[in-house]
């Protein structure tokens, strides 16, 4: 892609180790999803007569639409070497705010702006404590974790929100074409990211930044800008996915999305989003997303307890890593 | 590259669709042979249990008495819960899943009352019969909600303290978040029981919201406006227990009664420690159990009540040791 360039310099164009296992292994790394999720197609649907039907292939793609929209915000920071651990908690703190304004009669369009702004607000707030109080992401946004969840408690007082307008669910469960919405909303964002990352300056530097920091802060890059400003988007994705799991589950609830930073985060990872920053791209963590979907459909199909099946998502997930580690020896 | 990427990624989009398409013809055909085979030998009925997670005692009863139901039935049964009971959109992917599944029967403990009635009514569409067990949901169409009958419960903690007080005294009442729908039966329930007694008299009705501390709060200060109350009946065990707190801290044991609702293994041991009076235990086997029973039946064109009471019963310390197993 566009960023190959720069990728391949932190190769050091070293070419003994352009053999024959490098070239495979790359191949693998770059293509190796595509591969797993076919394979793991073709093994599901031998093993079980319900998965490959139509209708469980939009199922997928709509179960996985929520962890689609956290992974995809987390792509950008996770490019630029961060990452958010505060997904879960901002995506339940925007679904709170946006049904507490609809409880309090506020129109539906404003209560949602309201959410998407909580979302873009804990998302600045990050870029701030990482850039200006110089925190490593991972204790900013733990911190964050924390803040978030604990404002959406104490804003619901633990209650659910619940019975929201109908106009709010169609989001969630409304269709377009006959695309359910919030696989619809995926795309959009899918299209948005893509250009924001391959066409913008905010995309290059957000590599540039990835790659190494250092040196394009050198080179005259605000840095501290660009960063605060793809954390910023990484909270209204979190805003975003709020909403829509609102609008999907018809309750607004404080204790929502726990834990689904960790199923984005390894979505954008074993779509081939390096954490050590520089590389990735949109169209490889949509598939992350999905591969994930598929396995906990297949694995629910099949009658695997939800128990093994984190079991099986960790190995798929550090399966996918290794794979990344490979490519660099 | 990008252009690579595209088409590689086009080619598994057309290869995806090509699998379906010939899958979906390769179905067709495959269903009919299956529905030829399906006749000549009894269909299986295939049936999915949906707790609202697996990681209490209480669940697991419910799953062990689900699978017993199976067993006895011949049936095929699924349980899968999402990993914790907050995690309520993951218990909504299972009944999306079980749906894609085509099982002929649902069992739900739903998450979220509210939120579960859009999945409850894919499943109607879907002409699959939902029934819920535990806690009932908010709408859709439900056959049957297989639980605890609360007010049966209340009633069976009001007898009691009759009986304990031989009919004559003070006692109080401590309630959950007011609204509760099972912790506004438990208390009509007791209060229904405690009227047929015209001598014991209800000096204090406290919410507490089922939080132990705050029951130990309230029962200090219904402790110090009766000090002669006798007993002191608490809607949930984690209320019992902060009331039997309180009433140990005054030093009280011998004068005030408590009596809990719901079992857990300290409140059991409690019981048998001699310091909480009773409590009324719900019968989660049983939900399993007769929630199975139930959805089989009504596969079997069988009529199928819509309420269906899975007990309670009294645990004191004559038969604690049965629960404390």
């Amino acid at each position: 892609m566009l960023n190959d360039n720069e990728c391949k310099s932190t190769d050091n164009g070293d070419k003994s180790s352009l053999s024959i296992w490098h070239l495979l292994s790359e191949y693998l790394q770059k293509f190796g999803i595509v591969f797993a999720l076919l394979a793991m197609c073709a093994f599901l649907s031998i093993s079980s007569p319900y998965f490959l039907t139509l209708s469980n292939m939009a199922n997928i793609l709509l179960q996985s639409s929520i962890n689609a929209i956290l992974a995809l915000g987390v792509t950008f920071v996770i490019i630029t070497g961060g990452i958010d651990l505060s997904l879960g908690s901002v995506l339940a703190l925007s679904g709170v705010v946006m049904g507490v304004a609809i409880q309090n009669n506020i129109t539906i369009f404003i209560a949602i702006i309201l959410g998407l702004l909580v979302g873009a607000l804990c998302g600045f707030i990050n870029g701030l404590f990482i850039t200006r109080l110089n925190l490593p992401p991972f204790i900013a946004t733990l911190g964050m974790m924390s803040i978030a969840r604990g404002l959406a408690l104490v804003i619901t007082e633990g209650y659910p929100i619940s019975g929201l307008p109908e106009s709010i669910r169609f989001i969630g469960s409304g269709k377009i074409y006959g695309i359910p919405m919030p696989v619809m909303v995926v795309i959009i964002l899918f299209f948005v990211s893509h250009i924001v990352l391959t066409k913008t300056k905010l995309g290059r530097y957000t590599y540039a930044i990835g790659g190494n920091e250092e040196a394009t802060k050198l080179s005259g890059v605000n840095t501290k800008k660009y960063k605060t400003i793809l954390y910023t988007i990484t909270g209204i994705f979190s805003g975003i996915a709020g909403i829509v799991l609102a609008a999907r589950v018809n309750s607004a609830l404080a204790i929502a999305g726990m834990g689904y930073e960790l199923d984005a985060i390894a979505a954008a990872v074993i779509g081939g989003v390096s954490q050590s920053g520089g590389e990735g791209t949109v169209a490889g963590t949509i598939l992350g997303a999905i591969v994930m979907g598929v396995l906990r459909n297949g694995l629910n199909l099949l009658d695997v307890s939800t128990y093994w099946q984190q079991v099986v998502i960790g190995l798929v997930l550090v399966i996918a890593v290794s794979f990344d580690q490979l490519k660099r020896r | 590259m990008l252009i690579k990427k595209i088409t590689s990624i086009l080619l598994i989009v057309l290869i995806l669709i090509s699998i379906v398409g010939c899958s979906n013809q390769n179905s067709n055909e495959s269903s009919q042979q299956a529905n030829q085979t399906e006749q000549s030998e009894a269909k299986e009925i295939s049936i999915a249990v949906i707790p609202k997670a697996l990681d209490s005692e209480f669940w697991l009863d419910v799953k062990q008495g689900a699978e017993k139901a199976a067993e006895e039935n011949n049936i095929n049964l699924s349980v899968l819960a999402p990993d914790k009971e907050s995690n309520v959109e993951q218990q909504f992917r299972i009944i999306e899943d079980m749906i894609q599944k085509k099982v002929d029967a649902l069992l739900i403990a739903p998450c979220d009352s509210a939120g579960v009635v859009p999945f409850i009514e894919k499943a109607n569409e879907a002409n699959i019969p939902v029934f819920t067990i535990d806690t009932n949901a908010d709408g859709g169409d439900v056959v049957s909600f297989i639980g605890t009958d609360n007010v049966l419960g209340g009633k069976i903690a009001g007898e009691r303290v009759i009986k304990l007080l031989n009919g004559k005294g003070k006692v109080a009442l401590i309630v959950g978040v007011p609204g509760q729908q099972t912790m506004r039966d438990r208390a009509s329930g007791f209060k229904e029981a405690i009227a047929t007694a015209p001598e014991i008299q209800l000096v204090a009705e406290q919410p507490a919201n089922s939080e132990r501390a705050l029951a130990m709060t309230v029962m200090e200060n219904i402790l110090q406006a009766n000090p002669d109350l006798d007993a002191v009946f608490a809607c949930s065990t984690l209320m019992a227990m902060g009331a039997l707190e309180a009433v140990e801290a005054a030093g009280k044991l011998d004068q005030v009664k408590v009596i809990g609702f719901d079992s857990q293994k300290e409140s059991l041991e409690a019981i048998k420690a001699g310091k909480l009076d009773s409590l009324v235990a719900q019968n989660p086997f049983n939900m399993g159990y007769l929630g199975v029973k139930a959805a089989i039946d009504y596969i079997n064109g069988k009529e199928v009540p819509n309420r269906i009471d899975t007990g309670t019963e009294l645990v004191t310390i004559e038969n604690v040791d049965k629960y404390l197993k």
